[in-house]
């Protein structure tokens, strides 16, 4: 009797957890992501991004902006779109998130938002000062663009992702620091136990946090 | 149970990956962030170290997903200036794919409709039609949407996601109510009984009978026994969502001794609209962002049509993983019952708590995706 019952709260189990999300993390958007340090008097006070929309996303951002219907989306015509973007960014941190060791760094508001459209692609420029400008021989400065709910999936672009701009002191320089895969692996399992169901309830989660590659920027003498 | 509950999404993934992978080419592997060689000088040695198996197995989720939302825009545009057959083969293929796939995802009715069923006493078969018509509804809805919205009054994205979003509120509100109702109705179920387990444990001895599914209200009629049917002290019926058919009003000869068979008509499920449009309206009247992003890109190379097609077989791929899905809670359940004894306290009890289990659920998802349907702010 007692192996019945236990089979049967298996049973039972097995079809509550049937119920929990099998893969949530779906992305609908993906931007691939070009930035660049902005140094000014040896520190470090932003980053000039540019985010380059897909095909599907593009389409769909576009749609009915072309006014005077010439079948060219000019930058006045994007404007309006550009400036909800900012705003709608603003509560998603500019998925932006830079870091002294382990202390985040604010970001202020950013600046010169537009949207240009050449070739049926979006692509989104903005720059995005840090409140507090950071050394440029400070310990440990890293930052990584990502989405961590993952509605967003940001890659960077293919050649030449990261820049610094020509402020930049003599001997810094940035490199992708691709994810620790198996303590990726570890985390991404604890956040599979843990969040799945915050997930299912519409919370964001770091569901894309260990796979995210990091840029490291450093000024070394060496 | 966290542990449990773990290995069994994962081997969904899994599972789902393998389906992905079997029909689509698993050629590429590559990892999404990977930078030309001459880029990966610099990274620290730690890259080095073989990836776990749960980060390739994200990472190629990822990069299918990638490809597919690409090789979908790039079939769609095949049609216009490539093989069209080949094009359309492909796009339906794909879309079909990326359905199934991202069903797995919240807000395509997966947890509210297993939950459903685990509840009502559904059949596997009902939690599949369930599962197809709310999938159907979904693409209906995503192409009236387009339909009105894009092509006839020509608005932005900007307008048509405030759109999006008050539908999707009412989609999880109505869910929530649906789940308030089933909720209120398993309570009543259970309070205004208490004559029942003991009813079922003294009878069991001369009614022991092969208890095959079947979709009649077992309140209602002359299961567990209750020898009072004449007596006119019949509860009301535990599942009013069942639309009880007057087909399936047992007489006082009912004849409890007999092998309680399942009608014919109940093994083929005499489908209940009134039961069944409710919760696959909640689900449906929400567009799934995957097939409006379809649509207005098909739209927007001059093949509306196309992205009709695609989120058709959208559709179809998300039928199925929720019907998976349901198949499994329904199963499950009934394997919980059988284990346990037909028609024993325990039996009950299981049935009582998978009811529970899953009215709260659906009660919550539909609440907790409502309120946060409210302030959820888009980031693009």
């Amino acid at each position: 009797m007692r192996n019945r019952l236990l089979g049967a709260v298996m049973a039972l189990l097995l079809g509550v957890s049937a119920l929990a999300p099998a893969a949530h993390a779906h992305p609908h958007v993906w931007i691939t992501y070009e930035t660049t340090v902005v140094y000014e008097n040896g520190a470090v006070t932003g980053f000039e991004h540019v985010w380059t929309f897909d095909d599907m996303y593009t389409a769909m951002a576009i749609q009915g902006l072309d006014k005077n219907g010439d079948g060219v989306y000019t930058r006045e015509e994007l404007a309006e779109l550009a400036e909800v973007n900012m705003q709608g960014l603003k509560d998603f941190d500019y998925f932006t998130f830079a870091k002294v060791g382990n202390a985040d760094q604010k970001m202020a508001s950013p600046k010169d938002a537009w949207l240009e459209h050449k070739n049926d692609i979006l692509k989104l420029h903005f720059r995005l000062p840090l409140e507090k400008p950071v050394p440029a021989d400070a310990k440990d400065f890293t930052f990584a663009v990502y989405d961590p709910s993952f509605f967003i999936a940001f890659e960077p672009e293919k050649t030449d992702p990261i820049k610094l701009a020509a402020g930049a002191p003599e001997g810094c320089k940035a490199f992708i620091v691709q994810p620790k895969t198996d303590q990726a692996s570890d985390d991404l399992k604890a956040q599979l136990l843990n969040d799945s169901f915050a997930q299912e309830l519409g919370q964001t989660t770091n569901i894309g946090v260990g796979f995210t590659p990091t840029v490291s920027v450093t000024c070394g003498k060496s | 149970m966290k542990r449990h509950c773990a290995a069994i999404r994962t081997l969904v993934v899994v599972m789902l990956a393998v389906l992905t992978c079997g029909i689509a080419d698993a050629q590429q592997k590559a990892s999404p962030f990977a930078l030309p060689q001459g880029q990966q000088q610099n990274t620290s040695p730690v890259a080095a170290e073989p990836p776990g198996i749960m980060a390739q197995a994200w990472t190629w989720l990822l990069t299918q997903q990638s490809r597919m939302n690409r090789d979908m825009a790039g079939a769609v545009k095949d049609l216009k200036s490539g093989d069209p057959m080949r094009a359309a083969g492909l796009l339906i293929l794909i879309a079909f794919l990326y359905g199934v796939l991202h069903a797995a995802g919240p807000g395509h009715g997966k947890a509210v409709i297993s939950s459903y069923v685990l509840t009502n006493e559904e059949t596997v078969r009902r939690g599949i039609a369930l599962s197809f018509l709310s999938a159907l509804f979904q693409a209906i809805s995503a192409i009236v949407f387009v339909g009105i919205f894009a092509i006839i009054l020509n608005r932005t994205s900007m307008q048509m996601r405030a759109s999006e979003a008050l539908l999707e509120s009412f989609s999880w509100g109505f869910v929530a109510l649906i789940g308030a109702v089933m909720l209120y109705r398993q309570l009543r179920s259970v309070f205004l009984r208490p004559a029942r387990i003991p009813a079922v444990a003294t009878h069991m001895h001369s009614h022991e009978h092969a208890h095959l599914p079947h979709d009649h209200d077992h309140a209602g009629g002359c299961d567990h026994h209750d020898h009072h049917h004449a007596s006119t002290a019949h509860a009301p019926p535990a599942h009013d969502l069942h639309g009880v058919s007057p087909v399936h009003v047992h007489g006082p000869d009912c004849g409890c001794g007999h092998s309680h068979m399942p009608d014919p008509k109940d093994l083929q499920g005499a489908w209940s609209w009134r039961k069944a449009l409710p919760l696959a309206l909640s689900v449906g009247i929400r567009p799934c962002t995957g097939a409006l992003l379809l649509l207005i890109f098909a739209m927007s190379q001059g093949m509306w049509w196309a992205g009709v097609l695609g989120t058709l077989a959208m559709a179809l791929g998300t039928a199925l993983t929720v019907s998976v899905l349901a198949t499994l809670a329904v199963s499950s359940r009934d394997l919980a019952v059988r284990l346990s004894g037909e028609g024993s306290p325990w039996a009950w009890r299981i049935q009582t708590l998978a009811g529970f289990a899953g009215a709260s659920l659906v009660f919550i998802l539909g609440s907790a995706f409502f309120i946060a349907s409210l302030n959820g702010g888009s980031p693009l």
